[in-house]
C-alpha cells in the first residue's frame, strides 16, 4: 500500500515534468497541456490530503473547525461588507471622517467583526486623487472587510507593475485617468490593511444606503475600477 | 532576502485579467490547503509563514500556484518543527490515530483560528521619527525575512503617519523575538523610486518599520 502511494507520486512528478517539457518544446497542443495540468493538480491534491490526514490523526487539525473556517471565508465574508462601509461614508460625512481617521473602530460601529484586533486604513478617491492598493511582497488584503483577495490581486503581473506603472495598469483594467489626477499607490508591506473609498457616482442623489452599497464593487475598493453607475 | 517574492517594479510579467465573479478556490485541494493553514495547531507565526513562502526557490515560486506555495510552506515548516515527518507524509496510512479530541464549534470564527500573530513583548516603544520627517530607507540586504521592499532601499521619503507599535517581522520570523517598534506610512514621490518613467504627480506609500529608516540629512 505504502509503496504503491510513493511510486504513484513519483510517477506523477516524472510524467508531469515530461509533459511540461513536451509542451515547452513546441509540441504544445492544448490537450497535452491540459493533461499535464491535470497531473500537476493531482499531485497537489495528494500532498494536501496527506498533510491534512497526518495532522488530523495527531489532533493538530480539528476537521469540524476547518470546515467552518472554510465556509466562513468562502461564503460569509466578502466585498458586501466593505460596500456597507463605503455606502455609509457616502451618506454620513461624520462617519466618513471617522472612517478616514481610523477605519477599524469605524467598521466596528457597523458591527463588522474582526476589525478591532488589527489595523485598517481607508483612503478616499476624489476628483483630484486616485488610490490603488497592492501587496508587492505577497497578498496582504483586508479580509474582514473584503473577504479573500481575487486571483488577479495575487498575480505577479499585478504585484510587479502596480507600483511602477499604475496608470498603465489602470488603463489596461479599463480605467482612464485624467493626466492631472494624482495616483497614490499603497504597498501593504506591514500589518496595516487598506480599503479604497471610491467616489460616489453621479446621479445617485436620494438613493438608499442599501441601493448605494450595490454599486460598490470589490475591485472599486482596491482602486482597480470606479463604483458602478446607477442603472 | 532578495527573493523573487519581492517583485515590485519588475518588468515582463503580463497583467492578469480581472474576473469579477471568479471563485476563491479553483480545485478542492486549494480549499483544503487554505482551511488547514488557518486551523492547524502550530508553533510558528505569520512572519515565519511568509518567510516559508519566500524561501521557495525562485524558479519553483514562479511556476507554483498560490495555494501550492502555502502547501509547500506548510510541509516544510511542519517537518522543521517535528509535527510530521517526510516518511509520514509519504505514507499517511502508517500514522496511528490518536484518541479524538473534542471538536470545536463557534459562531465567532476567530475562536477557531490557530494563533497567527505573536504576542507583542511590549506595547511601548520609542518613536525615532515624527510625521513630516524626511527619512531614508537603509540600504540593507538581510538574508532572512524583511518587509522593506528592494525598490525602496536607499530612497528618501516623508513620514506621513505613525501607525503605532508593531512586531518587527525581521526578527520575529527568525525566532529572534518581537522587538516591538513603531511602523510608519512613508510617502515617496514616484520619481524618487522610478525616475523619469513615473508621472511627476504620483506617490507610493509604503509601511516601514523604525529599524528600516534613518534621518535624511
Amino acid at each position: 500500500m505504502s509503496n504503491k502511494k510513493v511510486s504513484r507520486r513519483r510517477f506523477l512528478a516524472e510524467t508531469s515534468a515530461a509533459a511540461s517539457a513536451a509542451t515547452v518544446a513546441g509540441a504544445g497542443i492544448p490537450s497535452q497541456a491540459a493533461a499535464a495540468d491535470e497531473i500537476v493538480q493531482s499531485d497537489y491534491s495528494l500532498r494536501a490530503k496527506a498533510l491534512v490526514s497526518v495532522l488530523t490523526k495527531k489532533n493538530l487539525i480539528d476537521p469540524a473547525a476547518m470546515d467552518q473556517v472554510i465556509d466562513y471565508y468562502e461564503n460569509k465574508v466578502g466585498p458586501h461588507i466593505g460596500a456597507r462601509l463605503v455606502a455609509r461614508s457616502w451618506v454620513d460625512p461624520a462617519f466618513r471622517q471617522r472612517l478616514l481617521d481610523d477605519a477599524g473602530p469605524a467598521a466596528a460601529e457597523l458591527g463588522i467583526p474582526g476589525t478591532l484586533n488589527s489595523a485598517f486604513r481607508a483612503v478616499a478617491n476624489t476628483p483630484a486623487v486616485h488610490n490603488l492598493v497592492v501587496c508587492t511582497l505577497c497578498s496582504c488584503y483586508p479580509w474582514p472587510l473584503l473577504g479573500l483577495p481575487p486571483t488577479w490581486y495575487k498575480d505577479a503581473g499585478y504585484r510587479a507593475r502596480a507600483v511602477i506603472d499604475p496608470r498603465d495598469v489602470l488603463s489596461e483594467f479599463g480605467l482612464q485617468l485624467e493626466q492631472d489626477v494624482e495616483v497614490r499607490v499603497w504597498d501593504s508591506t506591514a500589518e496595516i490593511r487598506y480599503i479604497v473609498i471610491p467616489e460616489r457616482p453621479a446621479g445617485t442623489e436620494g438613493m438608499t444606503e442599501e441601493a448605494l452599497a450595490a454599486l460598490v464593487t470589490r475591485d472599486s475598493m482596491i482602486g482597480a475600477e470606479r463604483a458602478k453607475a446607477p442603472a | 532576502m532578495n527573493g523573487i517574492h519581492d517583485m515590485g517594479g519588475m518588468d515582463g510579467f503580463a497583467l492578469p485579467t480581472r474576473h469579477p465573479e471568479a471563485p476563491h478556490f479553483h480545485y478542492p485541494w486549494e480549499r483544503l490547503v487554505f482551511g488547514s493553514s488557518l486551523v492547524m495547531q502550530k508553533p510558528w507565526f505569520i512572519d515565519e509563514s511568509r518567510f516559508g513562502v519566500e524561501s521557495i526557490p525562485p524558479d519553483l515560486y514562479l511556476t507554483t500556484p498560490y495555494y501550492a506555495r502555502w502547501l509547500y510552506r506548510n510541509e516544510q515548516l511542519a517537518i522543521k518543527y517535528g509535527l510530521v515527518t517526510a516518511a509520514e507524509l509519504a505514507d499517511p496510512d502508517s500514522v496511528a490515530v490518536l484518541p479524538k479530541a473534542e471538536s470545536s464549534s463557534s459562531d465567532d470564527v476567530s475562536q477557531l483560528l490557530s494563533s497567527m500573530v505573536a504576542e507583542l513583548d511590549s506595547a511601548e516603544a520609542e518613536a525615532s521619527f515624527s510625521v513630516g520627517d524626511r527619512v531614508v530607507v537603509k540600504n540593507e540586504h538581510p538574508v532572512g525575512h524583511t518587509r522593506a521592499p528592494r525598490y525602496a532601499r536607499g530612497r528618501t521619503g516623508i513620514v506621513q503617519r505613525d501607525q503605532g507599535v508593531h512586531i518587527f517581522p525581521d526578527t520575529n520570523a527568525m525566532g529572534l523575538g518581537t522587538k516591538p517598534q513603531h511602523c510608519y506610512s512613508v510617502m515617496f514621490e514616484a520619481r524618487e523610486l522610478w525616475g523619469s518613467r513615473a508621472n511627476i504627480r504620483d506617490h507610493v506609500y509604503i509601511d516601514l518599520f523604525d529599524d528600516y529608516l534613518e534621518s535624511a540629512t
